[in-house]
This record gives C-alpha cells, structure tokens and sequence, in this order.
C-alpha cells in the first residue's frame, strides 16, 4: 500500500523531444530462464503504438527520442520499465520477472489459457501441489472441500469406489448430473459402466477416473459459469473438469523418484448394539407383544450361545491395510523439445477380511517440440494405466453392522449358518476387476503468421473394464437351490476426437483482441456383455468359463454415439480495465432423432477492473484488484441413452416356446437436449497488494426442457416416452472465496483459504405434476432432495406406541395421503479451510471440509428380526412414563414409511488432508550430489466430527457403501 | 495485410469442412442388438418372431381378466381380501382398481403391437406374400379381439390404429359401435389373409382363418346381427377341422380337436387352478355356476372339484387339471374359443331367426356331449332360456363369456343386484382408469364413477 501511494506521487522526469529525431530501438524480450516471450508488449512511456515481440522474443520500435523509458509488459509477468539512452546502442536485452500474484496464475479453460485477472468466467483451480499433497488415489477425491460450488462425496471408500462430483447443484430430473470430464482435450467416461454390464462389487459402482495416476496431473479445473462452460454447448450444463497432465519443462535432465509407504483404516465404525443391549431388545420385543419366541423366530435368543460376542464391524473392516506407491519420473528438454516421462505403481492392501488388494500401475509420456522460428509445434501426451482391483462380489455394509453380536458362522457340523442371511459366507464371493485405460493425445499447431495459429488435436482414449466373479455353491443360501457360478463381464469404452482450431489474437494499441474458431468430431462406441457360467463341479475352476455346464447371456450392449460441432470465441480486452467475451458453440449429438440433433449455445460474460480506472485507484487506495463481472448464457445436458428416437424392435417375450420380438420403445423423433440458462455476477477484490484475495460470486441457473420418460396413457402403447418436460429446476446460489496470505518473507509463510457455498435448490415449475410418476416425489417450490414420510406426533408415554400426524383426517394412516416433507438431504452450506504454513524447509498443509445438511437415516428394526441395531436405539421407550421419540421394540414393523425423527442432521467436519513436508538446505543437498530431497507425512480423512450415534455422514443411511477410509503415509522424494 | 486475406480464407473453409459433413457425422445406425421395423419385417424368421410376439400379453390378459370378471360376476368366489379383488366381488370397482388399469394397459400394448407390425410390415416387398399376409392377418385378428374385449368391459373407448404418439396422446373415446364395426372390418380382413391352417409350427395358438371366423361370429352376436353371427358359426363347424371330444377331461389340453385358438402362457394354462395341495383354494366355484349344472351334467363332475378343510367342502374349477407352475412341457393351454361355443352360437342365431328345430339339434349336441338328455324346452322362449342356461355350464371361466351374456341379454342387473350389495346399473361397464384420465386430457370417464 506504501509503494501504491508512494507510486501516486512519482513523476517520471520529462523527457527531451526533439521532434526532428528518430531511431529504431531494438530488444529482446526474455523469462526469468531466458527463454524468449513471444507476444510481449513494449511501449514507450508517454506514446500510444506499442511494439509486440515475435516468435523469437525480439521487437523493433521506431522512436522519435534520444532517451526516455520503454515500458515492457507480459501476462503472468510483472511490468518493467526499461530507460534508454543515446549511450545503450547495443539492443536491449529484458529480462521479465514473473509475477507471482495469484492473480496472474494460468488458469486452463476450454480450448485456452487465460489468468484470474482477466477471466471472465468463473472457474475454480486445483494445482498440482494441492493434488500432490493428498494420498488418495482416486484424483476425484482431490476436489473435495477445495473448490466453491463443487460438491464431492465419497460414496464407497474402497479401491476404485465411487465419488460423486456436482458442481451447482441438481439441475436434472433424470438425465444425470455429471459433470464433463475432459482429460488432456479428450472427454471421458464420467460414469461407470455398470449400465452396459458391469459389476457391482463391494466397492460399490467402479469410478472411472479412479484409473488416472493423480500425481500425473499438473491441473484439474473446474468451469461452472456460461461464460466458461459454453463452449462445450450441449454437455455443459453440470459444469466441466478439465484435467490436464504434466508436461515436460525446460532445462537438465531430472530424475524424480518418489517413494511412500503407509497404512489405512476405516475412518468411521458404525455404531451399533453391543451383544447385552442387543439380547435386552430382541427379548423386549417379544414381551411388549406379548409373544412367546420360538426357535423360527427368535434362533438368536433360542438357539445360539447368548454369551459369545463377535464385534462384527470389527471382523469385516477392523484391518489396516499397508499403500505402498512409487513414483519416477525424468524430464528435460531445451529450449525446442521438452520430455517428460514417468512410471506409478500402487499397491494397496485391504481393510476387509481376506486377501484382497488393489494395484495400479502404468507410464505416461509426453513430449513438446517447437521449431527454431517457434513457428510449428507439436505435442504428444500418452498416458497407460492398468489396475487389477481383488475384492468382494457383494457389499458387505449392511451385513456387517445388522448381523447379530451372537450370530454363530458356522453350525456344529462346521457348514455355514443359514439362520439368517451369512455375510461370512459371502466373503467366499470374490471379484476381480481389471481396467485398462490408454489416453492419446497429440496437438499440432502451426503459425500462419504474427497472431494467427492453427492447430489440430487428435485423441483417442479407450478404458475397458474387465470382470469375473465367482460365487461358490456353499457361500449361499441353500433354500434357494444355489449352483456354483460365476459373472463374466466385459465392458470397453472408446472414444475419438479431433479438433481443428484457429486461434487470432491482435494488439491495438493496448487493447488485445483475441479469437478463435474450431470444430469437434468425436466417436463414442461403448461395448458390453455379461455372461453366467452356471454348475462348475471343481471350486477351483469357477473362474474359468469353459467349465461351465450352462453359458447364460445376460447382457449385450453396444452403443455409438457420434458428435459434432463448430465452435467459437472471441475476447477484447479493452486497455485491461474492459472485457469482454463472447462463445458460441453449434452443437450434433447423434441422441437426438432427425431435425433435432443441432443445437445452438452461446454465453456473454464481461468483467470491469474497475481498479483499473484512475479515480478508483484514487479514492479507493486500499483496493489493490477490484473486478466486477457477469455473464449470461445457455448450456445442454445430453446424458440420456442412444437411439431413443429410433423406433426398433427388440427380444421379446418366449411365446409357444420360441423366442419373439417386440417393439422397444414408443419412438419420439422430437426431443432433444436440457437446456440449462445460467447467470452469474460476481465481484473479486484484492487488498494489500493482492495478499488478501476476495470472491463473491453469485449464480442462478434455470435448467429447462428437462429429459424425462414423459408419461403417456397407456393407449398409446407404452406408460412413458423419452420427452422433453417443461419443468424447471433452480440452482442459486452464492459462493465466497477467500485466500490471505497472512505471512510472508524469510521466515515463516502463511496463506489461508476458505471456500464456502450456499446453494439453494428448487423445483420452479412442473406442469401437471399431480398426473405425473413424480408426484410423490417432488414438490413444486421445494428442493428436489425433499424427502416425504409420516409426521411423528410423539410416542405414547403410557404404550410406547408412535402417534403419526392423519394428515387428510380420515381416521387411519395411509400412504401417501398422509405424507407430510420431512426435510431435505442436499446441503445448506458446504465448503473448506486450507492452511498453508511454511518456515525454512518445513512446510504444513492442513484442509478441513464441512458440510451442514441432513440425511435419510437407518431405519430401526427395533427388535423386529434377528438383527442389530444402530446405537440410537437405546433411547426407545421402555416402559410406561419414558419421554422419547422412538417408540419401543417390538416383533412387528410398525411402519416401514420414513418418519420425522429418521432425517437427521448429518453435518460434519472432516480433517480432509494434512501434508507436512521437510526440504534440507540448499547446502545439504549440494553436498549429498542432489537436486532436491523431500521428506514427507500425508494424512488423509484423519478426523471427523459428525453425529457419534449415526452411520458415517458421507455413506447415507449406512446401507451405501464403505465410509471413507483415513490413510497415512510417509514417504521420501529424490530429485537426481 | 495479404497474410489476413490469405489465412482469413481460411475460417470460411473450415466452417464449410465442418458442416458439410454435419448431418451424417451426428447420425448412428442401430446397434446389433436392436432392429429397425425394415430390418425386422424384411426378414421372414424375425417377421414370424414379432407376429407370435403379438400373443405374448395376449395371454397375460386373458388369464387375468377371466379371474377376476369370473368373481365380478356370479362365476367365482374369492378368498383373497386385497382392496383390488374386494371390489370386484362387491361389483363396485374404483377409478383407480389396478386391475382394472392392468387390463386396460395389457391390451392397449398389444394394439401398439398389431398397429406397429402392420405399419411396419405394409411397405416390404421383400417377404413371401403368403407369409406376409399370414402375419398381417393375425395383427388385424390380434387387434380385433383386443377391442372386442375393450368394447365389452369399458364401454365407449378410443380407437387407435396407428403408432403415432402424440397423436393417439390425446385420443378421445369412439362409441362403443364404430369400434365394433372396426373389429368386423378386421376380422372380414383377416379371415381374408389368415390360412385354414395353423400357421407357423401348427400349433393352436395363433389364429387361423376359423379363429377369425369364431370371433367374428361373437362380434356379430354382439351387434344382434344374427344371421351373419350364425353364417360365421356354420362356417366353423362345417370346415370339419374341429370335432367336440367326448372326454370332456381333454377338453382344455393343448392343441386338442376341439380347440380354435389357445393361448400359450410359460407358468401353465391357468391361474385359476392354483389349488394348494392342502388348504381352502382361493378361487371357488360359486353357488350360482355350481346350481346352473343340471342333475346328470358330467361337467359338474369333470370340470368342477372340491376339496374339504375342517369338514367344509369347497368347489373350485377344475377345467384345467395341471398345478401352477408347471415344471417340463406343458400339457394344458389356456382356451379362448372352441367348438362348442360356436354351436352355442349358431343355435342361438338359428332360434333367432326363427329355426327352432336347428337351435334344439345345436344346443343338444352340446347337452348330449355333457351327458344331460335332450332339451324339454320347446317354444322360443323356452329355447333362449335353455340356450342361455347352456352358455353358462358350458363356457364358466372363457373369455368373459357369463359377463358378456349377462349384458347382451340385459339381465345383469336382474342377476347380479341381489349377490352384490354395491352393484349399481352403471356397473355393467368398468370405470376407465384414473391414471389414464389424468394423462389423456380428451379421455371422459364412464356414468357412476
């Protein structure tokens, strides 16, 4: 602020103008590393007609003075300001610092660059270090409580388990909510591909991305206004991840390797009855009722030993399971061709029974290389992984905190116990999982001339999941029959794009005109079966599908989905104080019928710096960045399935023992894409000399044309067809974020960041909504989470016995006549607090994630069956006179309809990530022959505070998948 | 300057590259798993597995509706006390019966089925003709009987004919009539196209050209038309491709001599028949079927049984004799329509028209077969109450025969008002369902309801 107003008061000395006088000043203009900048501005002080440096960094500016100041300026760079005189003849040479305001960090958007400062759009960035940090191995897992408007939830915290990505909010009724995840210009599979045949294992729906090496990552950003998610048209409506690996840099050869080891647990154990409370229930239910328990009813208090204990949440998640990762790397290159390579491998072990484990390993390469004249480039990312994930065919979750405290495994003749279900017989039931994922991509870019370039990138990504499981006669139940079977199932994705671009940019006097101009073909051909190998004799050979006595087709599936589109954009930066930005994209999808596959986006956003202008930088000279933008827009969703517009037969019914066909779908050749109109303002300040940094951000976006199975009657032939609905869904909301370096210097270093956001959800209109399939499930004006159930007046003191509200006074309770909203389960608020601490060659990360909302909570048994119950239920009534809200046990369900008490709170803290890190002085490794050396400690999920009564906050009602698991590791990273 | 010319060039070519290839490149063929209607009809094997297709609901239908028109009317007792089957014992069906929209749903699906293999099948030249007009001819008989039963359960009903959505949406009731002169068209259309023979495989259980003749026989005894309903009858009869079985035990097995169209079901032919092995069945035979049956009637004993639980006796059908479900090959299948109806109907139309001695000889064949004497009954009146009597013994559990009699000769409420406390007239029509009210805006529900 000192050097601001300091600035304020110094007058440059007037220069000497002769105006008979001219010369050609010439100069070089370089990076801190001397590598030239091409495109950089070079101005004299007090002139309007700048010079822009060429390919090899180097200007040439007429002047009409002897001496005087050039003024020399470059994104990302600070501004220098150089004098000359009549005695440097010589051409200058510049060298630009960069400058390290996070404002000026590169932010990735689609198809370009830009930097906070002069972004448009609102987009949230993850860094390399922040992913790095994080020992997880799911590069989803990284966005959580990093990103303001991104709600990340982990919903299965096994290898490969599934983490659920939202940016905004719900804006779809039934055609998805995921975001577009582009990988280095390719878009992949944001889904599992569990709908063409996959498995379900006990790590629930398998996360693609989980197959992506997060340390092979240098970005991952996430754009979520029109502004910037325009651009990709008819998939962007839910926002865009682009993620964008490591590239090769500058300089000597590097040698990287990186070493970790470490252990995880499960974060949560979920709690549940001991055996006493247990034994105490079940006995109670019988009595309240009045009934004697015999040994079909009550095997638990009849026939099994009362006095033998299993902690089974213990026995099914009680191990620790050892990560071991590795990591190397090379890389290099000069000023022409830079390299990178790198090698991961992964060993995970298991915090389930057995000898499961997970692997991932695989290579990625790229490569950069630009001609002398910098006038061709090209660049190739190639990038293999392959897992081979060992776990259980079924979850166990529910198995495992239901089944009983006494519940014996095995019969005295030492066969399993069938009493009950026997989730120990299912850990017999494995699966194996393994994917196979390769991602190409090259650009090659050619300049045309100053400002003009053309480039061409090509992709083709292929992930194919592979499966067996196996199920074993006696791990099942045998009232049922059961033989000895095994899945076989086989699922590849492939997908190919190419896209041509122009990209112009221009300089008028200050003023940067910038646009571009590209197309996009892409192929998605997704293939799958699975097959059932029935009656294998030999145990051993169930895997193997030959020796199967019966080869059972369950799916086969194939689908292609083709896409093409033009797009555009064109950007004016106006003396760096007035932007604005316009996109367009036209948009094919071969999901929609003829007529209707093109469609048209566009978006506007503009941004005033306003402390650009010199009477706020007067009055206002404790703001040192004030911007204020906006922008309005259209995007599509069209996650919906292939060919629903082609009318087609398919296997129909056996009739008289044959095989028939019948017609699929009542075809509808006129829907196509939601459409999603968003609006943003948002206001960005920065204090201090851009130490403290500030957004607020407010959006609304208006998702329309929604995609549903539109409800016909049933004369028409079918009870529903793909249609578009008028209904509306809203997603306000307002996101703040905040990031202060509190410190900084020599010594100790501090920067805090806090992201938090308030989102609001609402059902704006939907016509008809009483005729439709969703009348008993959304409520116009209401939050599309909304959960109905029974309102609990109370539980009878004297009885035990809870009292529902008759809604419509009819003398009973029925459903759904007397449904009332309970609440709902999005959340209110959600966010994170990063704090990063540096001194010397110590630095600690430490990141908290909270969230406040509520969820569907287990429902009790209370003593109903053979089966446990959460801890909770130790406050239900138990004898005439006890106050409370859950009613008592007893041997019949009274009402399986959600009631009042079953939504509770499910806000929590969780201590995310903490990194500590030591880097030896310069010194050391000097002597030790290194380039650098770190020690590591990083801790992820290590401490969560939510409700200690209820399941994890994460895993919604304890029936989903694995609460998250917390891990440490340590490791050692050698630079060479 | 000439660069931005040059290169400028360049921009309009790239947008002409892009979208010369557009339409094609965002367009896909069907996958191999799914055919397009040319694909399916082009074909003959997959042309003949989309035509049997047609009686895949067909049969679902038909066993539902016989259960639960048998306790709407005075056929059958039911233990079950669900809400659903409750209101059809009490003759007081809700808008919003699941039942009711169930065999609404089932036979509107098989229209879709009919209309979209006709539409589909019309414009390919490639299949043999014969085999083309064989499948076109069972989608106008699959059709046809679809809306002869829509006319007799709900009364005014809208008449879709094509596949197209949002049109039929929106579609408006048709009076009973007109829908009923469509059935005839299609019938006489089909009768036209359809093989004397059993087509593809020879079984029973797609129609012939007699299938079509025998529900157009009962489509114009349904108009009162009863010359052409008799022309139909005789037709039948004297084709010599169908004989009545003495054995009455054989009467419902598959493919029997008497059969003209069965329906193939994969659980067994009926699920009227699923007696437990022990215990009080839950389909009985009520007092008023079971005192229809003359003193003598072998169908008493043949086609009716009983079973006693704590020293109650309890009668149920026992047309057909197999259990559900039915494990290997089955040996019964669920009968529509066979001869002896049309004997019904042929004496009936015969009395009509005034040829008493006709009507007696048809309506004794029936009774000689069922072991009771010939008819004492000898003015005309006497004979209808005689032939009515003899539709009831012989046709309990067919096709909805008893409900469909019962109006057609306007007893109904005579009948049924003093068994059901709730019955009402408006009760001889079902309501039409809520659900399909509420998504057709033109769709009126029936008086009463």
């Amino acid at each position: 602020m000192v050097l601001a107003t300091l600035c304020l008061f110094f007058k440059l000395p007037a220069q000497e103008l002769s105006p008979h006088f001219s010369q050609t000043l010439s100069g070089k203009v370089t990076d801190e590393r001397g590598k030239p900048l091409p495109g950089a501005t070079v101005l004299l002080q007090g002139t309007r007609v700048p010079a822009i440096t060429s390919a090899d960094g180097t200007f040439k500016l007429f002047v009409t003075v002897r001496s005087g100041t050039l003024t020399v300026s470059f994104i990302g760079f600070q501004k220098a300001s150089i004098p000359f005189d009549p005695s440097s003849t010589a051409p200058l040479s510049i060298q630009l610092t960069p400058d390290l305001s996070a404002l000026n960090e590169v932010q990735v958007i689609g198809y370009g660059t830009t930097t906070k400062r002069f972004n448009t759009g609102s987009v949230a960035s993850i860094s390399a270090k922040e992913i790095e940090n994080q020992p997880i191995s799911n590069p989803l897992a990284a966005l959580q409580g990093r990103a303001s408007g991104v709600l990340v939830q982990t919903t299965n915290g096994l290898p490969g388990g599934g983490i659920k990505v939202q940016i905004r909010g719900q804006g779809s009724l039934a055609s998805g909510t995921d975001p577009l995840f582009i990988v280095d210009g390719v878009p992949f599979l944001s889904t599992s591909p569990y709908g063409s045949g996959a498995l379900n294992g006990a790590n629930g729906i398998i996360s693609p991305l989980s197959i992506i090496n997060p340390d092979d990552i240098e970005s991952i950003d996430i754009l979520k206004d029109a502004d910037a998610t325009a651009i990709y048209g008819s998939r962007a409506a839910n926002g865009v991840v682009l993620i964008t690996t490591k590239k090769g840099k500058k300089g000597g050869d590097r040698v990287t390797i990186d070493l970790s080891h470490g252990i995880s647990k499960i974060s949560r154990i979920s709690p549940v009855l001991g055996l006493s409370d247990y034994l105490k229930l079940r006995r109670e239910a019988f009595s309240n009722d009045g009934i004697t328990p015999d040994i079909n009813t009550a095997p638990d208090l009849l026939k099994w030993d009362t006095a033998k204990s299993t902690d089974w949440q213990r026995y099914f998640y009680g191990k620790t399971a050892q990560v071991t990762t590795l990591q190397t790397s090379i890389a290099g290159g000069n000023d022409n061709n830079q390299y990178l390579f790198s090698l991961n491998y992964r060993n995970e072990g298991t915090i389930l029974p057995g000898d499961e484990n997970y692997k991932k390993g695989g290579g990625y390469f790229n490569f950069n290389h630009s001609s002398t004249d910098q006038r061709f480039n090209f660049a190739l990312s190639v990038n293999y992984n392959k897992d081979n994930n060992h776990t259980l065919y079924s979850a166990i979750n529910s198995g495992a905190f239901s089944i009983p405290p006494n519940f014996p495994v095995r019969n005295p003749d030492g066969s399993y116990n069938w009493d009950i279900s026997n989730p120990v017989a299912a850990l017999e039931q494995k699966q194996r999982s393994n994917t196979d994922y390769i991602n190409v991509s090259t650009s090659l870019g050619y300049k045309l001339f100053p400002g003009m370039d053309a480039k061409i990138s090509l992709g083709y990504n292929r992930y194919a999941l592979d499966q067996v499981a196996t199920l074993p006669q006696d791990s099942q139940d045998p009232s049922f029959d059961p033989l000895p079977t095994a899945y076989f199932s086989n699922s590849v994705s492939q997908r190919y794009i190419l896209e041509p671009q122009l990209n112009y940019r221009k300089e008028i006097s200050g003023d940067v005109l910038t646009a571009l101009i590209g197309g996009t073909f892409q192929h998605v051909e997704n293939t799958g079966y699975t097959l059932e190998g029935d009656g294998v004799s030999n145990p051993a050979l169930l895997g193997n599908l030959g020796a199967a006595n019966t080869i059972v087709n369950q799916i086969n599936t194939y689908s292609l989905y083709k896409y093409v589109s033009i797009f555009g954009r064109v950007n004016y930066n106006r003396d760096k104080k007035y932007l604005i930005n316009i996109n367009f994209r036209r948009d094919g999808s071969s999901r929609f019928g003829p007529g209707k596959q093109f469609g048209n986006f566009y978006a506007i956003g503009g941004a005033w710096i306003f402390t650009e202008e010199n009477g706020i930088k007067r009055s206002l000279p404790f703001l040192s960045y004030g911007k204020l933008r906006g922008s309005y827009g259209t995007t599509g969703n069209d996650q919906i399935s292939d060919y629903q517009y082609i009318s087609s037969y398919n296997a129909g019914t056996v009739y008289g023992g044959t095989s028939t066909l019948s017609p699929a779908r009542v075809a509808n050749p006129d829907y196509s894409w939601e459409t999603t109109r968003k609006l943003e303002a948002a206001l960005e300040l920065g204090f201090i000399h851009d130490r403290i940094l500030f957004t607020t951000a407010w959006y609304r976006h208006n998702s329309s044309k929604q995609l549903i199975a539109y409800k016909i009657p049933y004369l028409a032939g079918f009870a529903s067809y793909q249609a578009n609905f008028p209904a509306v869904i809203q997603n306000t909301g307002l996101e703040l974020d905040l990031k202060v370096q509190a410190l900084s210097g020599k010594g100790l270093n501090w920067t805090s960041t806090i992201n938090l956001t308030l989102p609001k959800n609402k059902l704006k209109s939907f016509p008809n909504i009483e005729g439709s399939s969703y009348a008993n499930t959304y409520i116009v004006g209401q939050d599309l989470s909304v959960k109905k159930g029974l309102k609990l007046l109370g539980v009878d003191p004297q009885t035990g016995i809870a009292q529902f509200a008759d809604i419509n006074n009819d003398g009973k309770i029925t459903t759904p006549a007397d449904l009332v909203v309970l609440g709902k389960t999005s959340p209110d608020l959600f966010g994170g607090w990063t704090n990063s601490f540096s001194y010397k060659g110590f630095a600690l990360d430490v990141t908290m994630e909270f969230v406040k909302r509520r969820y569907l909570g287990y429902q009790p048994l209370l003593g109903a069956y053979p089966y446990n119950d959460p801890l909770f239920v130790l406050n239900r009534w138990q004898k005439p006179g006890d106050v409370t809200d859950i009613p008592r046990a007893s041997v019949n369900i009274v009402s399986s309809q959600y009631n009042s008490t079953q939504l509770p709170d499910a806000s929590y803290g969780r201590l995310k990530n903490l990194a500590i890190s030591y880097t030896p002085k310069a010194a050391l490794l000097k002597r030790l022959g290194l380039k650098g050396l770190q020690l590591y400690i990083n801790g992820q999920n290590l401490w969560v505070i939510a409700n200690k009564q209820r399941f994890d906050p994460e895993i919604s009602g304890g029936s989903g998948g694995v609460a998250p698991l917390k891990s440490i590791i340590f490791g050692l990273k050698t630079t060479l | 300057m000439k660069n931005i010319l040059k290169y400028g060039l360049l921009l309009p070519a790239l947008l002409i590259f892009t979208c010369t290839g557009c339409r094609k490149m965002a367009g896909t063929d069907l996958p191999p798993n799914q055919l397009t209607p040319d694909k399916v009809f082009g074909d003959s094997s997959s042309a003949v597995a989309a035509t049997a297709n047609l009686y895949t609901l067909f049969g679902t239908v038909d066993a539902n509706f016989i259960r639960y028109i048998g306790t709407y009317t005075d056929e059958l007792k039911t233990t079950t006390v669900s809400s659903v089957s409750t209101e059809f014992t009490n003759g007081s069906l809700t808008t919003g019966n699941t039942a009711v929209l169930s065999i609404w749903q089932n036979l509107y699906a098989t229209i879709y089925k009919a209309n979209a293999l006709l539409e589909g099948i019309q414009p390919v030249k490639s299949l043999p003709p014969t085999l083309k007009n064989t499948c076109m001819g069972e989608a106008r008989f699959v059709r046809a009987y679809c809306y002869y039963q829509l006319v007799n359960i709900y009364g005014d009903v809208p008449l879709v004919l094509t596949t197209a959505v949002t049109q039929n949406a929106k579609a408006a009731r048709s009076p009973a009539k007109a829908v009923m002169t469509r059935v005839i068209l299609d019938l006489t259309e089909g009768q036209r196209l359809l093989p004397t023979a059993y087509p593809f495989g020879g079984e029973k259980i797609q129609a012939n050209r007699w299938a079509a003749a025998a529900l157009l026989a009962k489509a114009y005894l349904f108009n009162n038309d009863y010359v052409h309903a008799g022309a139909q009858a005789d037709q039948v009869i004297s084709s010599g491709q169908y004989n009545l079985l003495s054995n009455l035990n054989q009467v419902f097995t598959a493919n029997n001599a008497e059969a003209i169209l069965q329906l193939w079901n994969s659980t067994g032919a009926s699920t009227l028949n699923s007696v437990p092995s022990s215990g009080i069945p839950v389909y009985q035979v009520s007092p008023q079927l079971l005192a229809s049956f003359e003193t003598g009637d072998k169908r008493r004993t043949s086609w009716v049984n009983s079973v006693t639980v704590s020293g109650l006796q309890y009668y149920y059908p026992y047309t057909y004799k197999q259990r559900n479900p039915t494990t290997g090959p089955l040996a019964e299948y669920s009968t529509y329509i066979r001869l002896a109806e049309l004997y019904l109907i042929r004496g009936e139309s015969r009395l009509r028209q005034q040829d008493l001695s006709g009507a007696r000889a048809d309506l004794n064949t029936i009774r000689q077969r069922a072991g009771l004497p010939a008819t004492t009954a000898t003015t005309a009146d006497e004979l209808l109450t005689a032939i009515r009597q003899e539709r009831q013994a012989e046709l309990f559990n067919e096709g909805g025969n008893r409900f469909i009699d019962l109006k057609r000769y306007q007893t109904i409420d005579q009948v049924l008002s003093p068994i059901k406390p709730l019955w009402k007239p408006s009760s001889a029509l079902f309501p039409i369902p809520q659900a399909e009210i509420l998504n057709d805006p033109n769709l009126t529900q029936n008086p009463g309801y």
